[in-house]
């Protein structure tokens, strides 16, 4: 095997096949129409999305105030620390610029991006745990068992919509890192 | 996007190399023109434009996955380049050899003999890729070297 008669194959190659140029077309006024989402946006809106979460979580707490006020100060400390570790992690995203960043800058970064997600996820599973429990005993304790079960139903589907949520995120950085770990 | 249609060929060969079928391809190719879409605002004309065009599609393609693997039952892109690009049959099954050893490579020495084959400098791959330029020679060596012995070994 010659590896220069393969360059010189390799350089007198005519690509595109034809039957592609219709579809580039198409593609390219979507393109131009900014109809076509990059897998960087879809991460930077999933990680927006939890910041808005986190925001609502304090907005939530804030009735609770008056009858609950450790339980509300604490809640809202949580949802404000994670808030703002999501908005960090969502600039990070927005500030991937695979125009200006050599191939070895963008592996690092990602793989930079991903593990801050696995510690934010572990720092958030650590706090929020016992924080949930310490809702709903405090719940429990202050309205009667009926919204210990509000509380509980609560936990539950946030739990789901949080985990769902994680997979998908956690998904997508994982397989990127997976391809890339071994030029690290 | 005049800079696509000049450049058609350099973002086809990009993608060829890091796609594994049809679809994978389509889906690469997508992101690489949004990419490059959305970072043609920020190009300051620094390098050449196809340094630039390389930089993106590498990175792009270095770093996507697709959400879902649809595993297609066609061809895959590389023995369908083959067959399409090929004018002759020698031509072909060469290509679709060379295809099916640079697919054994990691994705950066994907990067840096594409960029080689393409006649890119080595001070262009090692801007491209930010390895130093000796990094890019001592890489470049190994890589042939590896693709030869791949190559002998299988025959």
């Amino acid at each position: 095997m010659d590896i220069n008669d393969i360059k010189n194959s390799w350089n007198s190659m005519n690509i595109p096949p034809d039957y592609r140029h219709e579809d580039t077309r198409e593609l390219l006024s979507r393109v131009e129409r900014g109809s076509v989402s990059t897998l960087r946006d879809r991460l930077g809106l999933i990680s927006r999305n939890l910041s808005l979460l986190c925001i609502t979580g304090i907005l939530i707490m804030i009735p609770y105030f008056h009858d609950a006020p450790t339980l509300a100060i604490l809640a809202d400390c949580f949802f404000a620390f994670m808030g703002v570790c999501h908005m960090r992690n969502y600039r990070k995203i927005r500030n991937l610029n695979f125009s200006e960043m050599s191939v070895r800058d963008a592996i690092m970064t990602v793989g930079r991006i991903e593990s801050e997600r696995i510690k934010l996820r572990a720092i958030g599973m650590a706090l929020g745990i016992p924080l949930a429990l310490y809702m709903c005993f405090t719940i429990t304790d202050l309205f009667g068992d009926y919204y210990l079960y509000g509380c509980l139903a609560g936990v539950v589907i946030g739990a789901v919509i949080g985990l769902i949520v994680n997979y998908r995120a956690t998904s997508i950085l994982r397989k990127m890192r997976s391809q890339l770990s071994q030029e690290e | 996007m005049t800079i696509v249609n000049d450049n058609r060929q350099l973002l086809y060969k990009v993608c060829y190399m890091y796609a594994t079928d049809r679809d994978h391809f389509q889906d690469l190719y997508q992101e690489v023109l949004a990419n490059i879409w959305e970072g043609l605002g920020s190009f300051r004309g620094d390098s050449a434009v196809s340094t630039w065009l390389y930089r993106t599609a590498l990175n792009t393609c270095v770093t996507f996955y697709r959400r879902h693997n649809r595993h297609s039952s066609e061809m895959t892109s590389l023995d369908m380049a083959a067959e399409l690009m090929a004018d002759d049959g020698r031509r072909a099954e060469q290509l679709r050899e060379m295809y099916r050893l640079i697919s054994q490579l990691s994705k950066i020495d994907k990067a840096i003999i594409l960029m080689w084959l393409d006649e890119r400098s080595y001070d262009e791959i090692a801007e491209v890729t930010g390895f130093t330029r000796n990094n890019v020679a001592t890489r470049l060596r190994r890589i042939k070297q590896r693709l030869v012995d791949n190559g002998n070994s299988d025959n």
